[in-house]
C-alpha cells in the first residue's frame, strides 16, 4: 500500500510539471549511489521514490545538522523529483559547502505519525539537535563566575564515551570537515580542550559508578571524590557530554536509571556545567531494545524538566547501517580515523562519526546561543 | 596461610577491621547487597544502592588484596586492587585508605578516608 502510494506521488509530481522556483545560485551536484527520496529529513517520513546516481540535482536547502538535504531534479526545465535525501550520498567535491545552503529550521526531524509503536513515536518526535534554553545561558554565566573555562568541554559516560575516537578527534588539526565547513570555528574554539582523556568516562562504568569514589582514578583524584566531581575539578568545563545507558540497561530498572541520571545532572548544574545528555542507539534484534526505548524516554523527560540540551542520537542513528552499531550491537562502530572526517560521508556509516558530528553541531548551537565569537 | 593472594576471603594476617574491609570489597564486586548492608556503617546507608550496583556491569575480582588497620586510627589501608573486566578489557582500581567505625561491637566500612 505504502509503495503504491509512493508511486502515485511520484507520478503526480511528474505530471504537475512544476516550474523551477529554485534560485540559480543554489549548488548542483549528483548522488554517487541510489538514494531513497523522503518527504522530509528523516527515515520516518514518507518515501517518495528513488533517486538514481549520477543524475544532476539542485540542492534547495538543508536541515539543521546538514545530514539531510532537500533536492530537486529537473528534466526539460521542470521539477520531476522533489524530496529529501541523506547528504552523505552526494558526491562531495571541495566546492560543496552546506554553509552555503539555506537552513530549514521549521521542518521537524521526523514524522512520528508513521511510526507504529507509541513509545518509539515519542522518541522520534524529539529533535536531533537541541535548542539552548535561557536556563542554560544563565547556568553558563554562573559557571564562568565559578571559574569554569568557556572553551573547556568534557565527556562523561561508559565505554562509548571513553572511546578515544569520541570527542578527542576534535583536537586533531588534520580534521577534514568536508561540506561541514560551517562548523570550523566551533571545532577551533573547543577542539584544544577535547584533547585529553576524561576521568569521568571509563570502560564498564555505569550511572552508579560515576558517583562512586571507587571508580575515580586515584592518580589524579582525591580520596572520597567521585569521578564526576574529580573531572569537573580538573577541567573546569563549561559543557559536559553525558551518555549512559548501553551498560545500565542490562543491570537496572528505568526508575533507578532515571534517579541516577538526575543525580548526575544536578551535580553538573551545581558545578555550573551545561550537561548535554544523549539518547543511545539500540538494535531492534538486541535483547534490551524495548528497555532501551524506555531508558531513552526517561532522558527526554529529564531534559524537558531541567531544560538541558539533549542530543537524540537514537533517532539520528536509525538511518545508519545496523543503527550505527558494531557487531556486538552495543558499541558504536568506529571509522578508524583519529580526526574528524566528513569529506566522504562517514556520518552516515559509522556511529562514532555521527556521534561526533552531532556533538560538534550541539557545541555550535551553544556557542552561537552564548554569543561567543572565535578570534581568527 | 601467610597472605591474601588473588581473590577469595580475608587473610588471617589481617586484623579484625582489615578483614571487614576485605570482606566489604568482595561483597562490592559480587554486587551482594545483603553482605554490603551488614558491613556498611549507618552513615553510609543512603549509598547502599550505589555500593551494591556500581560493579554490576563488569566481571571483577580482587588481586593481591591485604587490608590492615592503621595504628591509633579508625582507618584501614589496603594494598592490591580490584580488576574489572569488560568486553575483554581490564581496568584496575588500586585500593586505598578507608574509614572504619565500630557499631554494635562490629567493625563497619565507612567510605574512603580523606
Amino acid at each position: 500500500m505504502k509503495l503504491l502510494l509512493a508511486y502515485v506521488l511520484i507520478i503526480a509530481t511528474a505530471l504537475t510539471w512544476q516550474p523551477l522556483t529554485a534560485p540559480e545560485a543554489l549548488p548542483e551536484t549528483t548522488a554517487y549511489e541510489a538514494s531513497v527520496l523522503y518527504a522530509g529529513p528523516g527515515d520516518s517520513f514518507q518515501q517518495l521514490g528513488r533517486l538514481n546516481p549520477g543524475l544532476p540535482i539542485t540542492l534547495i536547502e538543508r536541515n539543521h545538522t546538514g545530514i539531510w538535504v532537500h533536492i530537486q531534479r529537473l528534466a526539460d526545465n521542470r521539477v520531476v523529483q522533489d524530496g529529501w535525501i541523506i547528504s552523505a550520498f552526494l558526491n562531495r567535491d571541495e566546492t560543496l559547502q552546506f554553509g552555503d545552503l539555506p537552513v530549514n529550521l521549521t521542518i521537524a526531524d521526523a514524522d512520528p505519525t508513521t511510526v507504529n509503536s507509541r513509545s518509539m513515536a515519542r522518541l522520534y518526535a524529539v529533535p536531533i539537535i537541541p535548542t539552548i534554553s535561557d536556563a542554560m545561558v544563565a547556568l553558563y554565566e554562573r559557571g564562568q563566575e565559578m571559574g569554569n573555562a568557556s572553551n573547556a568541554i568534557t565527556k562523561v559516560g561508559d565505554s562509548l564515551s571513553a572511546n578515544p575516537q569520541y570527542l578527542i578527534p576534535m583536537s586533531n588539526p588534520d580534521s577534514k570537515l568536508g561540506p561541514y565547513g560551517f562548523l570550523a570555528d566551533t571545532v577551533a574554539y573547543y577542539g584544544k580542550a577535547a584533547a585529553s582523556d576524561s576521568v569521568a568516562a571509563r570502560i564498564g562504568m555505569s550511572t552508579y559508578g560515576i558517583v562512586d569514589p571507587f571508580w575515580a582514578d586515584k592518580e589524579v583524584c582525591q580520596n572520597g571524590e567521585t569521578p564526576l566531581d574529580c573531572e569537573y575539578r580538573l577541567k573546569k568545563p563549561s559543557v559536559a557530554f553525558i551518555m549512559f545507558g548501553p551498560n545500565d540497561v542490562r543491570s537496572m530498572t528505568e526508575d533507578k536509571y532515571a534517579g541516577q541520571m538526575r543525580q548526575i545532572i544536578e551535580d553538573s548544574l551545581e558545578h555550573g556545567v551545561i550537561p548535554v545528555i544523549s539518547t543511545f542507539s539500540a538494535h531492534p534484534e538486541e535483547e534490551f531494545f524495548w528497555q532501551s526505548i524506555n531508558f531513552n524516554l526517561q532522558l527526554v523527560a529529564l531534559a524537558d524538566e531541567y531544560q538541558i540540551p539533549l542530543i537524540n542520537l537514537w533517532a539520528a542513528a536509525r538511518i545508519l547501517p545496523e543503527y550505527g552499531l558494531d557487531r556486538d550491537k552495543v558499541h558504536l562502530k568506529v571509522s578508524g580515523f583519529d580526526y574528524l572526517k566528513y569529506d566522504t560521508g562517514h556520518e552516515a556509516f559509522y556511529g562514532v562519526s555521527l556521534h561526533n558530528l552531532l556533538t560538534v553541531c550541539t557545541l555550535d548551537e551553544i556557542r552561537h546561543r552564548l554569543g561567543i565569537e572565535v578570534q581568527k | 596461610m601467610l597472605a591474601a593472594c588473588g581473590g577469595g576471603g580475608a587473610s588471617t594476617t589481617e586484623d579484625a577491621a582489615g578483614q571487614v574491609v576485605h570482606q566489604y570489597m568482595q561483597a562490592k564486586i559480587d554486587t551482594n547487597a545483603d553482605s554490603i548492608r551488614n558491613l556498611l556503617c549507618a552513615a553510609q546507608e543512603a549509598n547502599l544502592d550505589r555500593e551494591a550496583q556500581s560493579f554490576a556491569g563488569v566481571k571483577a575480582h580482587l588481586e593481591n588484596v591485604t587490608c590492615n588497620q592503621d595504628a591509633n586510627a579508625n582507618t584501614v589501608t589496603c594494598s592490591g586492587a580490584i580488576v574489572a573486566e569488560y568486553n575483554g578489557e581490564n581496568t584496575t582500581f588500586p585500593l586505598t585508605k578507608y574509614n572504619v567505625v565500630q557499631e554494635d561491637g562490629q567493625w563497619k566500612w565507612c567510605g574512603e578516608a580523606n
